[in-house]
């Protein structure tokens, strides 16, 4: 990987940067390095009016990334400090859009972090259960985003549901109520997007350091791939400076596993 | 993920519920308003919904339109952390984050708050809007030096990461390994958690002054 300029953390946050709007209202949760990075440098590229808010801060204004976004490291400087009454406030008005990891992920953008294996109440492996599930049903949309790119998380279909995707397809989705959904899924290895007819996960791209086989090998399902898969585009220079300098200057995302 | 909850939870010695946020929330909102729940527009097509004692079906009274409820939470006793407060029960937070301490304070049958000082009323009175819970919903104060380690008490001191690392490390080897392998978790509550007397010699069981110190400058310096 070392020919490359960038970790794939790094890219992963460049890559889900690109897709924000300026003038949208997002959020992060509360183990989100890379979804905070992408926030942040959304706002000092193409995005300065970014709104962030999410459960009880708005607008953070951090000296460096952190991994956890809710407590006073991360969120000491900001512009409104609330409580967690906001929880309802933001929940009801919806975001444009919000950031999940899951334990498990499935072939519709469905997420699990309750447990793997058994029941829920005789779990194998019990789950850290989901902060907020609310945002995966009022966001306008939402991206999925791991660092953890494998058979095991990557399944057919999610022990069971914290978050719903598009659940079962479109009818299922449409019979629950729910609006928005999944946009992409960006993992270490490649990005994928949504098929809009049938609603499953499909490859977009795959990392320069990685290969379509290499994806599909620690995909547990079929990417409903169709002939040859572009490779991600890289962070440009600037992306990259504004990236280190300003947003990760502790280097959280350059930190390799 | 802390370790022994998660092990608890796989041996069947907890039941934890499948709740979130706006689940735990809604239910500290509606027991400090004296309401028996809170209507909740969330959650649809998620599985939670089937394994939570706290949430209901139900439909609005108005419009007819299914919802949610959440069941109110009103907790017997509960434990609150602050910065300040004063010998009546006025707590002022100095951190920016209160998460939703000012609701379960209204929600509880019971309060009892730690704070790091104890300040003097008149500090209070000359700013009232300071002031995040009032002494009516609070029980007892006590002055609890560090009160808030290992967790962080900002912007006083930080969050000591490496004791809960630590911590975290020997409660994942007991969740793993069974008895042998959870001796140290058995030595580390020994140490820091049963034999104490009182904060003073917990605190120097966790680095003494010398670690409250550092924990005071990493906060300053954030």
């Amino acid at each position: 990987m070392s020919q490359f300029d960038c970790t794939p953390a790094e890219l992963q946050a460049v890559v889900l940067s690109r897709e924000l709007q300026d003038g949208e209202l997002g959020a992060a949760g509360a183990s989100a390095a890379i979804p905070m990075a992408a926030m942040m440098l959304a706002r000092l590229t193409h995005a300065p009016s970014l709104q962030i808010a999410g459960e009880m801060f708005v607008n953070p204004r951090p000296k460096q990334l952190w991994n956890s976004m809710l407590d006073d490291r991360a969120l000491g400087a900001c512009e409104a400090a609330e409580t967690f009454l906001e929880l309802f406030g933001h929940s009801h008005r919806g975001l444009d859009f919000f950031f999940h990891n899951g334990m498990q992920i499935d072939a519709y953008g469905n997420i699990n972090l309750h447990h793997i294996g058994g029941t829920i109440d005789q779990p194998t492996m019990r789950g850290p259960g989901a902060a907020n599930i609310s945002y995966a049903a009022t966001s306008r949309r939402f991206y999925i985003c791991t660092g953890n790119h494998s058979a095991r998380v990557f399944v057919p279909r999610v022990d069971f549901i914290t978050s719903p995707g598009y659940l079962d397809g479109p009818e299922s989705f449409q019979a629950a109520g729910l609006q928005g959904g999944p946009r992409l899924c960006v993992t270490p290895l490649a990005v994928m997007n949504f098929d809009r007819a049938t609603l499953r996960m499909r490859l977009k791209s795959v990392h320069p350091w990685s290969t379509q086989e290499e994806v599909t090998a620690r995909t547990g399902f079929d990417l409903g791939i169709e002939g040859a898969i572009a490779h991600t585009e890289l962070p440009t220079t600037e992306e990259l400076d504004l990236l280190r300098v300003k947003v990760d200057p502790k280097g959280l995302l350059r930190k390799r596993d | 993920m802390c370790p022994s909850f998660r092990a608890a939870a796989e041996a069947g010695t907890i039941t934890p519920h499948c709740v979130d946020a706006l689940s735990i929330v809604g239910g500290f909102l509606a027991a400090a308003n004296g309401v028996p729940f809170q209507p909740v527009a969330a959650w649809k097509g998620s599985d939670v919904t089937r394994h939570n004692p706290l949430i209901a079906r139900i439909n609005c009274p108005f419009t007819g339109t299914e919802l949610f409820a959440t069941k109110a939470i009103r907790p017997k006793l509960a434990l609150l952390h602050a910065q300040e407060g004063d010998a009546y029960g006025n707590v002022r937070h100095l951190s920016t984050m209160t998460y939703a301490d000012q609701m379960i304070a209204r929600a509880a049958d019971k309060v009892i708050v730690s704070v790091d000082r104890i300040v003097p009323t008149d500090e209070i009175v000359s700013r009232p809007r300071e002031t995040t819970i009032p002494c009516i919903y609070v029980d007892a104060i006590v002055e609890v030096r560090y009160g808030a380690h290992p967790c962080g008490s900002f912007p006083l001191y930080n969050i000591d990461e490496g004791h809960i690392e630590h911590y975290a490390t020997l409660a994942e080897a007991a969740r793993k390994g069974g008895r042998v392998a959870g001796q140290p978790l058995h030595e580390y509550l020994d140490r820091h958690v049963h034999r104490p007397r009182d904060q003073q010699s917990y605190i120097e069981s966790v680095g003494g002054a010398v670690r409250m110190r550092e924990l005071e400058e990493e906060a300053a310096s954030l």
